[in-house]
């Protein structure tokens, strides 16, 4: 052993050795992994919630959308009216007004064309001349 | 700073574990950071409740976004600054702002070998709560977690040379208490 005196211990090693004076309450591990455990389920559930969110309202928006409005214009471009329809107008037309079953047939038709003009949107000045001729009808 | 390089590795393992098993995986980066963690936060909050309640906020984060940590070049750095960040949330909230003047909240390790040490050991806490925050958390992140002025300066996001300059001052305080320790310690030899 040396006889020299001893050295004064550094303040930094006064401090180092008080490292682990401090330690956690014993409930804290518990705690955290509960919290934790939990948290995860949450955000699961959360992601879940927001995936069935997100797909309905894809689903709205696709059945509102201008796309889907320009197909049911579309779908509706194609329906050929029927005969028989353009029949029972015709009657309808000749016993309200009392004419002659080939004018009434003739106007049917014409209305037809005048509510197709109004639907499939045409020009502006077609669109109320063609307005004006239904209200007049 | 080897050492605390090597702390860091070990806490992103931990971290990969996690992104890639399940929050059980807590557990282990629990017990490798916990202590470590809370005496940081509790030099913040200078309560050890409130410093556990910032520890345990950051390790749900963590379960719930691992790869924050995973991702982070230094880890344990990252995760310091993740619990200073929340301790000092707390300090915000808490409005009825009170100093702990005594050490009555700290939960320490008693042990019958160690009784002599625990009276230099409270010396230690009760000399660095009389410090200001910012000088307290610097002696604690040089000392007691190894960094470098410029790693401390990462997570205080301040300049290296203000964490040297901000450690000097705190030094030159805590000589000033600690030194007659360090003088009956020769002196009971």
């Amino acid at each position: 052993m040396s006889d020299l005196p001893r050295s004064e211990p550094s303040i930094e090693d006064i401090i180092l050795s008080a490292a682990h004076h401090v330690r956690p309450s014993r409930d804290l591990r518990p705690r955290t992994i509960e919290a934790a455990r939990k948290h995860c389920q949450d955000r699961r559930s959360e992601q879940t919630l927001g995936g069935l969110v997100l797909a309905i309202m894809l689903l709205l928006l696709l059945t509102n959308s201008p796309v889907s409005q320009y197909s049911e214009q579309l779908r509706a471009r194609r329906e050929i009216p029927r005969a028989a329809e353009i029949e029972r107008l015709a009657l309808q037309y000749s016993h309200d007004r009392q004419v002659g079953a080939h004018f009434a047939l003739s106007e049917a038709f014409n209305r037809l064309r005048l509510s197709q003009a109004v639907r499939f949107g045409q020009p502006m000045q077609k669109r109320a001349w063609a307005a004006n001729q239904l209200s007049r009808h | 700073m080897e050492q605390s390089d090597t702390f860091s590795e070990r806490v992103k393992t931990h971290a990969a574990r996690l992104c890639e098993s399940s929050p059980a995986a807590i557990t282990g980066l629990y017990d490798l950071t916990a202590q470590r963690l809370v005496r940081y936060a509790a030099t913040i909050t200078r309560h050890q409740d409130d410093a556990e309640d910032a520890v345990q906020t950051t390790l749900v984060k963590i379960a719930g976004q691992p790869r924050l940590l995973q991702s982070s070049n230094q880890p344990w750095a990252y995760l310091l600054r993740m619990v200073r960040n929340e301790a000092l949330a707390i300090l915000r909230r808490r409005r009825h702002w009170h100093l702990v003047q005594n050490l009555t909240d700290l939960i320490t390790w008693r042990s019958t070998d160690q009784l002599e040490g625990e009276d230099r050991n409270e010396a230690v806490w009760q000399a660095l709560r009389d410090l200001p925050r910012l000088q307290s958390e610097v002696v604690v992140l040089k000392i007691w977690e190894e960094m470098t002025f410029q790693q401390i300066s990462q997570v205080l996001e301040i300049t290296p040379s203000t964490a040297a300059s901000r450690y000097r001052y705190a030094i030159e305080k805590l000589g000033q208490k600690l030194r007659p320790l360090a003088s009956e310690e020769v002196s009971h030899v």
